[in-house]
């Protein structure tokens, strides 16, 4: 016993110095593809020295423990799970990605900072532009989606575009209000509000499109499947560039952590044979994918 | 034929067995099938009903997830209602994933839960529609989230009636198909079986013996190779019994030849024995008629020897007196003796005449057969003897009597003996053609065995081996061309065993022969 006594000690008198010798402390929701995808474009815009800790491993990972043992530079959260985690550091800056909450204000915190899954609303408008829709009806939830709508305002009236908002509390609420939407928008836009969009709920939005002939646009390629006309989709290869940028900038002290940016690389996507079904030329956006090749 | 028997022999014919075993097969299988095929399509109507109704579960299903999970409860009775007015159901339930039940739909009328088929499928949101997070990571779950159940139930009143009508048209149908296919077996059967029965029809004209039917042969199956084989057989039967009818009155005509020669020869032997019958009366007359001269000799030769014995003193006195005289051409001296011995032969020989009448006469009298105690057996011999020594006197062949003293008597018929004795000593001299020869009699006494042995021995020709085994039969005889009757040995072997005796036979071919008779002392029967 003396013996292993000895080891553990040793061990333990050596080991930290090897675990505090990175930058990065990367906490990972799960294992996906996508999330892989954000890090590799981490990986690629900041050269550094990391330790991956995949939350789906592990029973239960106390984050601000190894945030206090190991000291790295900084947290990159990737994933709402992964947020949650690292919210409980408060000493080290913690850029979120992946993450639909991070544009809470509820979980607003001075060391957050990163890149939200909101796509700047001038891009939308940019599309209901181009399809001609001057009343754009949309489902969102106040408390995660109301601060987005209330900066889109100002890009929707520039573009003469008419918002037709209509709040829900309960995703139940989300059928009752899109029917109460009926004659009333030109197109309809889905917002990736988790409250307004459920796995239950998100068959009527498309339903809605089918009935009432008007295009749904949508934040992710899924949709497009689904009946989506078009979705602006956000690169992730880019917003972990991004989130490699804001970390090198964060790192020598040129930004700050009180805001959560747009990101900057998104992708439009359009479903040609819906396009064509509600009588929309397709010719009209530059960069279209086919869904079915997609 | 009377209709039972045409019955009976309609059942027991090999076309109603065929008909019987095809139509009782027929419907057995039919039966069987029929049932696996009524038992199968209850349960695939069963399965089919129940199919329909969980597709029916399932579409509605698919057309509830947005108002299930929004629970309007009026938009979800719309949809039971046109649910349940299409397809009659008896209820529709609708609940959550909560269990809370949304819409209940029932029919008025009390259904037994037993007679009632039900589904309940779950209601599931569109497996393709992922949530945002999912949507923005590119995975989501295929599987749907289930948002409540749609439980459905139908009463089976109609598929129970349907499974009666189709019980009722399988076993009609069967049925007809079973009629119609009996009608066309028994058609098919009564050709097939045609050549059969020409087959029977011919077998049972040849079995009444007509061998000149013939079957006509209707086909080159196997009746019909039947048919020819019977024909075959039946000419073949026509020859033979032509042959047979032949041999038979060949046999006939042999053996009438036959007969008539055992005739000849039995009515030869019929005569011989009348001859013979005659001759014992014969020669029981004429022992009647020596016997009264020969007693008259006697008394005379008894009185003359009476008269000689009173005479000779006289005479003798007369030749003391006067000398001796001549008397009958001698000297008294001689002849008085000479007078003397002819009045003891004249007495003896009368005796012995008289002796040989009697014995002639108990002879042909059939006294013979009474059995007597006291026979002495060396009696027995010499009287056999005095009768064949007149035979033997015109030939060389010397006969040896060698009696023992000693022989005890024994109880049995003399002149059967006496008989039994004379046949073997005649058949002794006829084995000696030649003429020649010794014949040897012994009597002798066995005292372990208590019998009493006669053997006869020649040196005659011996006895062939082929005719040793047939000696005692009767009739037979090496010499029935000579006289010889062949029964002698016959009677004699009779009589010895009649005496619980027994005869024995030792002959060597060439060097004689010697018959050995063994009679046992103790009492016999009373009659032989």
């Amino acid at each position: 016993m003396r013996y292993l006594a000895s080891l553990i000690l040793a061990l333990t008198m050596f080991c930290p110095s090897v675990a505090l010798a990175y930058d990065v402390l990367v906490v990972q929701s799960k294992h996906d593809p996508a999330y892989e995808e954000v890090l590799r474009g981490f990986r690629a815009a900041f050269r550094h020295t990391e330790r991956v800790v995949v939350l789906s491993d592990y029973a239960e990972v106390d984050v601000y423990r190894i945030v206090r043992e190991e000291r790295p530079g900084l947290v990159l959260a990737i994933g709402d799970n992964a947020l949650a985690a690292a919210k409980k550091v408060r000493q080290t800056p913690i850029i979120a990605v992946m993450s639909l909450s991070v544009t809470n204000p509820s979980v607003n915190q001075p060391n957050l900072t990163g890149i939200g899954m909101y796509i700047q609303p001038e891009s939308y408008m940019a599309i209901f532009r181009k399809l001609k829709a001057r009343r754009v009806g949309v489902i969102y939830n106040p408390a995660r989606s109301g601060w987005y709508l209330r900066q889109a305002r100002q890009p929707a009236k520039q573009a003469g575009v008419d918002l037709i908002m209509r709040e829900v509390h309960d995703p139940k609420e989300t059928l009752s209000k899109l029917s109460g939407l009926a004659g009333q928008v030109d197109a309809l836009w889905m917002l990736p509000d988790t409250i307004a969009v459920t796995r239950e709920t998100a068959e009527a939005y498309f339903n809605f499109s089918q009935e009432q002939r008007v295009p749904v646009v949508s934040f992710a390629g899924a949709y497009l499947g689904l009946g989506a006309a078009a979705v602006l989709e956000i690169k992730r290869v880019e917003l972990g560039k991004q989130a490699g940028d804001l970390a090198l900038s964060l790192l020598k002290g040129q930004a700050g952590t009180d805001e959560i940016d747009y990101p900057d690389k998104v992708a439009i996507k359009t479903n040609q044979s819906v396009l064509r079904n509600l009588g929309i030329s397709s010719g009209i956006f530059e960069i279209s994918v086919n869904p079915a090749k997609d | 034929m009377g209709l039972p028997a045409s019955l009976s022999w309609f059942f027991a014919s090999f076309r109603f067995r065929l008909f019987a075993i095809f139509t009782v097969v027929t419907a057995l299988a039919t039966t069987f099938f029929v049932s696996l095929y009524v038992i199968s399509e209850i349960r695939s109507q069963r399965n089919q009903a129940a199919a329909n109704l969980h597709m029916l579960a399932v579409n509605l299903a698919e057309r509830l997830p947005l108002p299930l999970f929004a629970e309007n409860r009026g938009a979800l009775l719309q949809l039971a209602q046109d649910t349940a007015a299409l397809s009659g159901l008896y209820s529709v339930t609708i609940t959550t994933r909560n269990a809370k039940t949304l819409v209940t739909l029932r029919q008025p009328v009390l259904v037994p839960q037993a007679d009632l088929l039900s589904a309940t499928v779950p209601v599931i949101s569109h497996p393709m529609v992922t949530s945002p997070e999912e949507a923005l990571t590119g995975k989501h779950d295929a599987a749907g989230i289930r948002i409540g159940t749609v439980h459905l139930e139908t009463d089976t009143l109609k598929l129970k009636q349907n499974s009666r009508r189709l019980i009722m048209t399988a076993a009609l149908i069967s049925f007809v198909y079973w009629i119609v296919v009996s009608v066309l077996c028994y058609l098919a059967l009564r050709k097939v079986t045609s050549s059969f029965n020409a087959l029977m029809q011919g077998l049972r004209i040849m079995r009444t013996g007509d061998f000149e039917a013939r079957i006509e042969v209707e086909s080159d199956d196997e009746p019909g190779r039947a048919a020819c084989a019977v024909n075959e057989l039946g000419a073949s039967l026509l020859e033979r019994e032509a042959e047979n009818r032949r041999l038979n009155e060949e046999l006939v005509r042999a053996m009438r030849l036959e007969v008539q020669e055992e005739k000849k020869q039995l009515m030869a032997k019929l005569i011989e024995t009348n001859r013979m019958t005659s001759l014992g009366l014969l020669a029981s007359s004429m022992a009647h008629e020596i016997n009264n001269p020969n007693a008259s000799i006697r008394l005379a030769g008894q009185y003359l020897t009476r008269a000689w014995k009173d005479a000779l003193p006289l005479l003798v006195k007369a030749a003391d007196d006067e000398g001796d005289f001549v008397l009958g051409g001698l000297p008294f001296s001689v002849a008085r003796n000479n007078i003397q011995e002819c009045g003891a032969t004249i007495d003896r020989n009368t005796e012995r005449i008289a002796q040989v009448v009697q014995d002639l006469r108990s002879y042909s009298l059939g006294e013979r057969n009474m059995l007597h105690p006291g026979v002495n057996i060396n009696q027995v011999v010499k009287a056999a003897l005095t009768i064949v020594r007149s035979h033997s006197k015109r030939t060389d062949i010397t006969i040896v009597a060698d009696m023992n003293d000693d022989v005890p008597m024994i109880t049995g018929s003399l002149h059967q003996l006496e008989q039994v004795v004379v046949n073997l000593l005649m058949n002794a001299l006829q084995a000696m053609p030649a003429g020649k020869g010794m014949i040897a009699v012994r009597t002798s006494y066995n005292q372990e065995s208590n019998e009493v042995i006669i053997e006869v021995c020649d040196e005659g020709e011996g006895i062939p081996p082929e005719t040793r085994e047939r000696l005692l039969e009767p009739f037979f005889s090496t010499r029935i061309d000579k006289g010889g009757s062949g029964l002698g040995l016959f009677v004699a072997n009779f009589i010895v065993t009649a005496h619980n005796g027994r005869m024995k036979f030792d002959s060597v071919p060439g060097n004689g022969t010697t018959v050995t008779i063994h009679l046992p002392t103790t009492q016999p029967a009373k009659t032989a």
